[in-house]
This record gives structure tokens, C-alpha cells and sequence, in this order.
């Protein structure tokens, strides 16, 4: 059996605002699973892109096999026989199941023409393999979710590529399928592939693992054994970090008023059945793996999804709201996950992007009025320091931090009358420094009277910063902490349940 | 349990909704025309006749269009390349010589076009119109005003109006066999793959390796030489380079093609509903003129039939779309 | 100095625009003495009325981040529907208004295929074009419709100081309006939000699809200026008129700086375009220039305005990365 095996040396990437990767090596062998554990925004997904050729690493190389190698796009790492299955779908939903697993390597005859019978053929015999009751030719756009994901890894085993890394593959996945999968990683194994899997789920870890490796903000902080260590050690490795006086010194609101916002029963398409309270002057932390329905749940009640069942009210009120415009006019105010796609308008200046929603009260008459909206913008830019010599500068060229005080400079400005802020991932991809400022403005937003809602995938931040600590899990609330009581591994307990 | 499978298969498939409607249209034309006039053995060879030079578009379109990309260009081209045959068959040069230069002129049009889509990240619909309107309508008039070219080159004439067994126009036989060759290259060989892989996922075709850009260049070239192919067709019939040319061609074309199932965004469609498409506009056009209907509510009918053709894809793939944005969300990250 | 060249000149649209305008007309005089006399740029300005008033409407549009394929086709049957309404008898002032409303009514199709029906913007309005322009031909048999109204005729043709033709003044005064409400109104300043990132925008509590309904909607109206003072200058409905100008338009709007992109632009930069790409035209035809030569032109023309595009959008990313590299 041939083994074979994967460095990575030495891989440093930053990234405008944020360094993903400080210089991480180590090495997997072939016929082994190693586990890439940490927690999000620690740079496993940097790391697989490079992997994969998507990338390309600031500094540092991999070796395959002991040779360097320097991928320039995805194309050489397939042909360095690299697969990478990655959480977003690489599928074609209008092609069958056999063009998307035989996608780029169709048998193919003379003249290019595909020979559909070996293609039919070859697709059964992994379809049998892995035991799965679908057809060659079933259109991949009308699987469910896990067939899909299926049809993905049955891909990468068509490929037989001697590296294959997998990321977050069960998340969609049946309890039956994930035996099924395991079983194939476990022949995988057998045939001496080197095997990379980055998970969450400390069972599956467990389970199928040999070696861990644990990245926190992106430098490799222990290699593991997985038979010699347990989860406690594990989770401890992944957030454990000295956080000094951010926390410590936060002045935190400690009047916390009535009932502001309260959901019952909400029901979205990624939703199922959530209820929860927010009290005025109170944080409100939404702690939970990525994809677990957070920002769906939040966007729905922010008007921006639709809403299939279920009660919100607003100081006990009920409402309902069919686009944003209605929900900023009741005092809601959203800032969204992705600040650059949903955020901002990169192209337009930081006082433009301050005022929209307040454009009506920047006017003398017909016209805006150029001095109130200067001056609102400029007071967001004191407010939260925010670096910029002027308020007409383009969004785009501020750095992620200050992109981020310009969007709550707009749900924050004196003409906005914001009773409820919902903050979604506020501080990804933003140092370390910023950060600690955007804590204690949240804490102020508290102490305003405003009811917060803070939702971040970094443990340490959710929980030392908020009052109460909702955790979601597959679009539901698996369970709710106070922060007097809250600890990290009960909280990332929660977020992996099933 | 296969066969079954099967029969619902194909009955609840695109095409055989359009097979429906032609059989829909050509029963109501064929009853309520005087003397049954559409069901004529001439009328339906009419039909036929003028779906040549429209097969040849929709065939570049449905290409272009499954790639992701929209080609506005090929009937201003397709006019050019028409004068230009005239004009060089009339300077002397021979047709061997000639034909093959204006299929080059064509594909060399789709190159430009892929050029400024590629290098310059133009949106393609505003990019093959620009080409498209002004340059190659621009080439045609070339022609000193007043002049028309005729075409009396016997080679040309023969495959431009020449029947074989006294009946089948060549100029139909070539457009079948283009849209028979090209819908195999679509469905069953490793290129026509790529194409749908393209539309329907450039990321995962970049991820899996393929190269859209070289693809899309080929793509365009096609494009352009079949919109070249139509035009010479055109003015050889004509046997004369028209200044009008094949411009109105187009945009029928590009109906026919969505009505024929292959979606704008992409990733989707056969020339099998092409081709029935093709059928169901030629056929509904015609049966407007035999009714005596005015020529000039074909415009309007082309338009009125697209706008519905875009309703009914809307309605169609607004199922599919809930699907498949459930599928790439559930459960991963956003 | 490439700062300088890269800040200035690339990126300061309206620099390059009227530094090219004075070089055109330079070079044109020089070419042929009579280009700036009051007769050959009243002609000019004569020429620009059309794809100029189209240009303010499509241009908002364009800064909305939507296309419009369908001004030119609505602009033509504004200009038959007031020629009907004036030859059954109706008062001309009464026709033009009522032909307004027809405008604001095939914009509103616009609106209704790509707003409710979610189709693409290019392929709805081409549609529609086809349909209107199918119309056209049906309603007057391809045939020109004289106008029975002297009155109506001095709409089209009335000068300002033997220089300035009524409609290109119009024409300015629509550019002057528009400028004024895309840059200092609130709803001028929702288009460019919405241009520049409609689920932003969307998100920020700004409707994006009511926007571009009421931007559709005024567009008709805009286009149906056009067919009427040209039905007005000519005294003829026409089913063929103003359609071609719809791409000139769209031109004339990249050139002045309106990126195809969306939000970004400005009326100033399109009036600058619109004497630039007239005074070009007009300067190829009384150079004797063959017809083929002006419209491929034309065509070169639009090219470059959508390279120089790119560019300019690949210059303020460069810029950005180099601001990067330091922090």
C-alpha cells in the first residue's frame, strides 16, 4: 500500500483587515484521519482553500508527498490528485447525477463523445457502493439537501484522490448517511489517502479520527492524539485564550428594563419553532455554529425574509413586517452578517451610507440638506473613532473595522430613534483592538435603554459580553444561559447537540 | 417499475408540454383557415422553408445561452456577412474562396464579443449589442448607396435555392443537420457538458477545473460563424446582398430558444426544444399570414410570445428555485 | 504624475469628457470652417434633442442598476399617439398630456416585467420594444402620419436666440431637473443606494423595487417627450423614428460617467457626453465621411465609453489595494 502524505509549511494569508493564517505547519499521513479543529474565523477554511488551489498562501508551501507544491488555481490541485469538499455546493443542480459526480473526467470515446452507458455504469457501481437509493439519472437540483451533499463526496471518491479533505460534511446529513460515510473514509484509509476533516461535532471526532489538530486564530496551538486526549481538553485548546481586562473592564448595563421584543413560535423556512424574550438595556447573545439559523431568524423578524408562522410583538404589540422599510420604522435596526454584500454600499461615501435610513430627516425643504448629513456622519466618525479624514470618502476604501462603525454609525446617529439593534457577526474579520471597542459599544447601546441582540460565532466574545446567551442549533434553540453561568464548553455542548 | 418511471418522465417533461402546444396550434390553424389553407402540403413545406435560416440563430443562441452568457449580435452579423458575399462573389473571387472567409468573419465577431465580455467584464447583452448594431450594421453599408450586389455565382445559387429529389431544399437539410449535429455535441459529448456546467455553475466549473473563459471564446466563434452561415444562406436565396438582411432573424430566434426551455440564467435547455420551439413561432406566424392577418403583427406576436415564454419560465422556475436555495442554505454556512 | 494622471484624469470623468469636447471641436474646425457657425450647431443641436432627452431617463435607470432597451420604441409611439389625438381634433396642449400618461402607462410594463415577474431587465424592455415597435407598424401600415396642426409645429421648431432649438432646450431643462433630484433629493439619492447595492439598500430600509418601478414609469414619460417634439419638428408620426436612439442614449450615458454597474453618475457628466457624441457625429458628415464610417462610429464609441468603464472601476480597486498594503 502506498502511503502518502501532506505538509503544510510554514502558511501564512492575510487578508485586508485581518491576518487568517500566522505561519501554521504540520503533517498528516497517509492512512490516518486528521482533524482540523478550531473555533470559526480560526483559519481552517483559509487553509482548505489553499488546499485546494482556490488560493494562493501569502508565504509557506505544501508539500505532497515530500515535493513542494505551488498551486495556482483549482485545476493543478485536482491533477496533484487534491479534492476538497467544500460546505457550499460545487454542483450542478440542472445536470444528473452522474455529470455532477463525473463533472470534469467523463468516459468519453473518440471525437469527445460522452459514453453514457459507462457513464451510467460507473455511476451504479459507486451508488451501490455507498448503498444510497437514488439514480445516475435523477436531476441533482431535486435531491434533498443530504443526497446532495452525498452526490458531492461520492464525487471526490470517484476522483480517488490521494488527498482528500473534507468541511463540515455531515451538517446535512442523516445519522444513516454519516455511517456511510464513515464507512467510506474508514476504505479511504485502507488505501493509505491522507484524509483531512474539519468538524465541529466532538462525536464524530471521535469517532473517525486519528489525529487532531487545533488552530485558534490562525496559528496551530496543539496536535493531538485522539486517542490520548478527551473533549474537555479539546474545547479548552480551541477557546481557551488570555483575555486580559477586555472583558474585565466592560461597563455593563445593569438596569435591565421590561419586555422590549418577544418571539413565539417562529417558523421560516429555516427556522422551526423558536420563541425568546429581549428586555430593554439588556444584551442578548446568539451563540451557535455557523448555519444554525441565526441570521435567518433574525432577518425574518427584520422583515427581510418571510415569516411562515409565529408571533412577534414589540413592546407588546404584535407586528409583522413585509420588507425592512417597516421594520426600521418601529425601530429595528439590522446589521448584517456579510457588512460588504449586505451592509454597505461600497461605491457610495461614508455619509451617504450613514443616512439612509434617516434621509428624511436630513432635509430643508425639497433638498437634503448637505451640512445635517456632514454633520451626522460626523459625529458617528467621533463617536466610534472611526479612521478616515473625511466623510465623503468611498466606503470601499476603509478597512473592515471602520466599515463596520460606519454601519453602526447609521443605526446609531442622533435622527435614528433604534430601540432594538441586532448585531450580526460584528466583529469578523476585525482586530483585535477594534473589537474591544465594539464591546464596549455594545455595552453603551445597553445602557442607552436600546435592547441588543449579539450574535457571534466566537464563544469567548458571546459570552463574556452578553447578558443571556440563546444557543441555537439546526434552526432551533437549544437551550439559554445566563452569563454568571454560562462557560464555554457548556455553551459549545449546546451548539453541537443534536 | 423502470417503464413507468420513464412514461412520467417524458410526459411531465418541457418538451412534451411544447409538443402539446404545436399539436394545439396546428389544430386550431388547421380548423378556422379557410379551406384548411394551413394544412397544405405547400403551406406546411413554407413552414419549413423559412425555419432555416432561423434554426441557424437559435442554434448559436440556445449555445450561448446555456452558457450563461446572451449573444444579440449573430442577425446583424449574419447581414454583414451576406453583403460581404455579394460583393466578393461580384469582385471576382471565387466561392471557395469566399465562403470560408465570411464564416471566418463571422467567428471572428464572436471572438470580439468574448474579448469584451472576458478582458473588459462588459455585460454580454450590452456588448454583443454594441457589436452587434453598430459594427456589423455599419459593415453593410459598405455598399456605395444604391448599389445591390447580385449574387450569380451558379455554386452559391445551387446550395442556396437547390432542392435534392426535386423537393428538399438544401438550405433545410444543412439546418438540420446543424441543429442535429450540435444537439448531440450539447448532450453527449464532454465539450457540450462543459457548456451546461458553465451556465449552471461557473464556480464549481472553475473549482473542478475547466476554463470558462476559453470555453466562452469557442462558444462566441460558434455563434458568430452559424450567424455568418445564415446570412450568406439568406442573400444566396435572395441572389442578392440585402442591406436588410437576416436583422430581423434575431430576435424570433432568441424567442424561440426560451420558449424552447433553455432558461436566461443559464445551465439549462436542449436543441430538441429548440427545435420545437422553432416549430411553434414559424408555425404561429404562418398561420397569422394565412388567416390574412397583417405581416406586420408578427413583430408583435414575437414579442407578445416571448414576454409569455418568460412568464411561464418564471412560473415554472420559481418552484425549482425554493428548492435549490433550501438545498445550498440548509444547514451549511451562508 | 500617475497619481496625479490616475486621480485627475481617469477617474475625474467630466475633466477627460470636456477636454475631449474642446479637442473635437477644435480639430473639426480646423477641418472645416464653417462647424462652428450658427447654422451647423443649431443642426447639431437639432440632432442631439432625441438621444438626449432618452438619455435622462435611461440614465436614471442605468444609475438604478437597471437597463432599458424600450425608450426609443416608447418614444416612437408617443409620437404617434399625440399625432392620432391631434388629427381626430383634440387640442394639442390636451393630446400632449394625454400621451404622457400613455408613457407613464408603457413604463409602467416595464416595471410590471421586471418588478413583479422578476425578469431580466434587458430581455423585458427588449420585449416590450418588440411589441410597441410591432405596434407601430400595425397602427400606421409603415407608413409616415402628417400632423394637421401648424401650432403643434412650433413646438418642434422654435428658436432661442437663432441658436437654441426649442426641444434641446427641454432637453436641458430635463437634464438640470434630474441632476438637481438625483443629487440633492432624498429619492435622488435612494436610486443611487439602490444602484449601487440593492440588497444594501433593501436591508438600510430602502425600497428597491419601488424605485425602479417609479424610475420606469418616468422614463416612458421622458421617452414620449421625445416623440413628441419630434413629431412636432418633423409634423409626422413615424413608426420608425427615435427607436435607433435608444442605444445613442445609452451611450451618451456611459460616456458621461454612469457606470454600467450602477451608482455611480451624474446628469452633468451626460450632458457633457451628449455634445461630445453629436458634435462627433455632426463633424464626421460635414467631413464627408461615408455613412458607414459614422456608424461604426458610433459603435467604437460606446466601446470605449464601456472600456474606459472598466478601467475606471479597476482604478478605484488598485487604489484600494495599495491604501491596504499600509494598514
Amino acid at each position: 500500500m502506498v502511503e502518502h502524505s501532506l505538509e503544510f509549511c510554514n502558511i501564512v494569508k492575510s487578508f485586508p483587515g485581518v491576518n487568517a493564517l500566522k505561519g501554521v505547519s504540520f503533517h498528516a499521513e497517509g492512512g490516518r484521519v486528521c482533524a482540523l479543529m478550531g473555533e470559526n474565523g480560526a483559519g481552517k477554511s483559509t487553509l482548505l482553500k489553499i488546499l485546494s488551489g482556490d488560493i494562493r498562501p501569502d508565504e509557506g508551501c505544501l508539500k505532497i508527498n515530500g515535493e513542494e507544491q505551488h498551486f495556482s488555481s483549482p485545476h493543478q490541485s485536482i491533477r496533484a490528485s487534491v479534492s476538497v469538499i467544500y460546505q457550499e455546493r460545487q454542483l450542478v443542480p440542472s445536470l444528473n447525477v452522474m455529470e455532477n459526480i463525473f463533472l470534469e473526467d467523463m468516459p468519453a470515446g473518440r471525437l469527445g463523445f460522452v459514453n453514457v452507458g459507462e457513464l451510467r455504469r460507473k455511476t451504479h457501481e459507486i451508488i451501490d457502493l455507498f448503498g444510497l437509493p437514488i439514480e445516475p439519472t435523477d436531476t441533482v437540483g431535486w435531491l434533498s439537501v443530504a443526497y446532495q451533499q452525498m452526490v458531492e463526496i461520492m464525487k471526490a471518491y470517484r476522483r480517488d484522490s490521494n488527498i482528500i479533505a473534507f468541511d463540515e460534511p455531515t451538517a446535512p446529513l442523516t445519522d444513516k448517511e454519516i455511517e456511510i460515510l464513515f464507512k467510506l473514509i474508514r476504505k479511504l484509509k485502507e488505501k493509505g489517502k491522507v484524509i483531512i476533516y474539519v468538524s465541529h461535532r466532538m462525536a464524530e471526532i471521535f469517532q473517525i479520527s486519528d489525529d487532531i489538530v487545533v488552530l485558534k486564530d490562525g496559528s496551530l496551538v496543539k496536535t493531538l492524539l485522539t486517542e490520548n486526549t478527551h473533549e474537555g481538553e479539546l474545547v479548552k485548546a480551541m477557546v481557551g485564550r488570555d483575555i486580559g481586562d477586555t472583558y474585565a473592564n466592560l461597563k455593563r448595563n445593569d438596569k435591565i428594563g421590561d419586555v422590549l421584543l418577544e418571539v413565539n413560535n417562529l417558523v421560516t423556512y429555516d427556522v422551526k419553532d423558536v420563541s425568546f424574550k429581549l428586555h430593554k438595556g439588556e444584551v442578548l447573545g446568539f451563540a451557535g455554529l455557523i448555519g444554525s439559523g441565526r441570521t435567518e431568524l433574525m432577518r425574518a423578524i427584520f422583515g427581510a425574509d418571510p415569516i411562515l408562522s409565529g408571533e412577534i410583538k414589540i413592546e407588546g404589540r404584535p407586528v409583522r413586517f413585509r420588507s425592512p422599510s417597516e421594520a426600521v420604522e418601529n425601530g429595528i435596526a439590522l446589521c448584517p452578517e456579510d457588512r460588504k454584500e449586505q451592509g454597505l454600499v461600497l461605491k457610495r461615501s461614508i455619509f451617504e451610507n450613514v443616512s439612509i435610513p434617516v434621509l428624511k430627516k436630513v432635509r430643508k425643504g425639497l433638498f437634503l440638506n448637505r451640512k445635517t448629513e456632514f454633520d451626522l456622519a460626523k459625529s458617528a466618525v467621533k463617536r466610534y473613532s472611526i479612521k478616515t479624514p473625511s466623510v465623503e470618502k468611498r466606503v470601499m476604501e476603509l478597512s473592515g473595522g471602520n466599515q463596520q462603525k460606519v454601519i453602526l454609525g447609521r443605526w446609531t446617529s442622533e435622527k435614528m430613534a433604534t430601540k432594538i439593534l441586532i448585531l450580526d457577526e460584528p466583529t469578523k474579520g476585525i482586530d483585535v483592538g477594534t473589537k474591544a471597542e465594539v464591546y464596549q459599544m455594545v455595552c453603551d447601546f445597553a445602557r442607552q435603554g436600546i435592547g441588543v441582540i449579539f450574535i457571534s460565532s466566537e464563544l469567548t466574545e458571546v459570552l463574556n459580553v452578553s447578558d443571556v446567551i440563546m444557543v441555537m442549533h439546526n434552526g432551533r434553540i437549544s437551550g439559554s444561559v445566563t452569563r454568571e453561568e454560562a462557560t464555554e464548553e457548556l455553551v459549545l455542548q449546546l451548539a453541537m447537540k443534536d | 417499475m423502470e417503464n413507468t418511471n420513464r412514461l412520467r418522465k417524458i410526459l411531465t417533461s418541457k418538451e412534451f408540454t411544447l409538443f402539446v402546444t404545436l399539436v394545439a396550434i396546428v389544430l386550431l390553424f388547421g380548423s378556422i383557415s379557410p379551406n384548411g389553407a394551413f394544412l397544405k402540403p405547400r403551406n406546411i413545406r413554407s413552414i419549413l422553408d423559412s425555419m432555416t435560416i432561423y434554426t441557424l440563430f437559435a442554434v448559436g443562441g440556445a449555445l450561448v445561452i446555456i452558457s450563461g452568457n446572451i449573444d444579440l449580435s449573430p442577425s446583424y452579423v449574419g447581414a454583414a456577412c451576406g453583403v460581404l458575399l455579394a460583393k466578393l462573389l461580384n469582385d471576382g473571387v471565387p466561392w471557395y474562396l469566399v465562403v470560408p472567409i465570411c464564416l471566418l468573419m463571422g467567428a471572428a465577431f464572436g471572438v470580439l464579443n468574448a474579448v469584451l465580455i472576458n478582458e473588459f467584464k462588459i455585460q454580454s447583452f450590452i456588448a454583443t449589442l454594441t457589436t452587434g448594431t453598430f459594427i456589423a450594421k455599419g459593415l453593410v453599408y459598405l455598399i456605395p448607396d444604391g448599389v445591390t450586389y447580385q449574387i450569380k455565382d451558379p455554386v452559391v445559387v445551387w446550395y442556396s435555392t437547390g432542392k435534392i429529389f426535386g423537393f428538399v431544399p438544401i438550405t433545410m437539410i444543412i439546418s438540420i443537420a446543424i441543429i442535429v449535429i450540435f444537439g448531440i455535441v450539447l448532450a453527449k459529448t464532454r465539450f457540450g457538458r462543459s457548456v451546461y456546467l458553465i451556465g449552471g455553475n461557473a464556480n464549481a466549473a472553475r473549482l473542478a477545473g475547466l476554463k470558462p473563459k476559453k470555453l466562452s471564446y469557442i462558444i462566441f466563434a460558434c455563434s458568430g460563424a452559424l450567424g455568418a452561415l445564415a446570412g450568406m444562406l439568406y442573400a444566396g436565396r435572395l441572389k442578392s446582398g440585402s442591406l436588410v438582411g437576416t436583422v430581423d432573424y434575431g430576435f424570433p430566434a432568441v424567442t424561440a430558444v426560451i420558449l424552447g426551455g433553455v432558461s436566461l440564467g443559464g445551465g439549462t435547455g436542449n436543441m430538441l426544444g429548440c427545435f420545437l420551439g422553432l416549430l411553434i413561432i414559424n408555425g404561429f406566424n404562418n398561420g397569422l399570414l394565412v388567416m390574412g392577418v397583417k405581416p406586420y403583427w408578427q413583430d408583435v406576436a414575437s414579442g407578445v410570445l416571448l414576454l409569455v415564454a418568460l412568464t411561464i419560465d418564471y412560473f415554472s422556475t420559481r418552484e425549482r428555485k425554493i428548492r435549490t436555495t433550501l438545498s445550498s442554505k440548509g444547514g451549511m454556512g451562508q | 504624475m500617475k497619481e496625479f494622471l490616475e486621480k485627475k484624469v481617469i477617474r475625474n470623468n467630466n475633466f477627460t469628457l470636456t477636454l475631449t469636447l474642446v479637442v473635437i471641436l477644435a480639430a473639426f474646425q480646423l477641418i472645416n470652417r464653417n462647424y462652428l457657425s450658427l447654422g451647423n450647431i443649431r443642426s447639431i443641436l437639432n440632432q442631439a434633442f432625441v438621444m438626449g432627452t432618452l438619455s435622462v431617463g435611461i440614465g436614471c435607470l442605468l444609475i438604478c442598476g437597471k437597463a432599458d432597451l424600450s425608450s426609443g420604441s416608447i418614444g416612437m409611439m408617443g409620437g404617434l399617439i399625440v399625432t392620432f389625438l391631434i388629427n381626430w381634433g383634440i387640442p394639442w396642449p390636451l393630446a400632449v398630456v394625454i400621451t404622457l400618461i400613455a408613457g407613464a402607462f408603457m413604463g409602467a410594463l416595464n416595471a410590471f416585467f421586471t418588478n413583479v415577474l422578476n425578469i431580466m431587465p434587458f430581455i423585458a424592455t427588449l420585449g416590450v420594444a418588440t411589441v410597441l415597435s410591432g405596434l407601430g407598424q400595425v397602427f400606421t401600415n409603415m407608413q409616415d402620419i402628417p400632423v394637421n396642426n401648424k401650432s403643434f409645429w412650433a413646438l418642434g421648431t422654435t428658436k432661442f436666440f437663432n441658436l437654441l432649438p426649442l426641444p434641446f432646450l427641454i432637453t436641458i431643462v430635463l437634464l438640470v431637473v434630474y441632476g438637481v433630484i438625483l443629487k440633492r433629493t432624498r429619492f435622488g439619492r435612494q436610486v443611487y443606494m439602490t444602484g449601487g447595492n440593492a440588497n444594501a439598500a433593501r436591508l438600510a430600509g430602502i425600497n428597491p423595487k419601488m424605485i425602479s418601478t417609479i424610475l420606469y414609469i418616468n422614463s416612458g414619460m421622458i421617452a414620449t417627450i421625445a416623440g413628441i417634439l419630434t413629431a412636432a419638428r418633423v409634423n409626422m408620426g413615424s413608426p420608425t423614428a427615435i427607436v435607433s436612439y435608444n442605444l445613442d442614449a445609452i451611450t451618451v450615458a456611459v460616456l458621461g460617467g454612469i457606470s454600467f454597474t450602477g451608482g455611480t453618475g451624474s446628469m452633468s457628466g451626460v450632458f457633457i457626453g451628449i455634445l461630445l457624441f453629436n458634435s462627433f457625429k455632426n463633424g464626421l458628415v460635414i467631413s464627408g465621411l461615408d455613412s458607414y464610417y459614422q456608424i461604426v462610429a458610433s459603435g467604437l464609441l460606446l466601446m470605449a465609453a464601456l472600456i474606459l468603464d472598466f478601467y475606471r472601476e479597476k482604478s478605484r480597486l488598485n487604489a484600494l489595494r495599495s491604501h491596504k498594503r499600509v494598514s
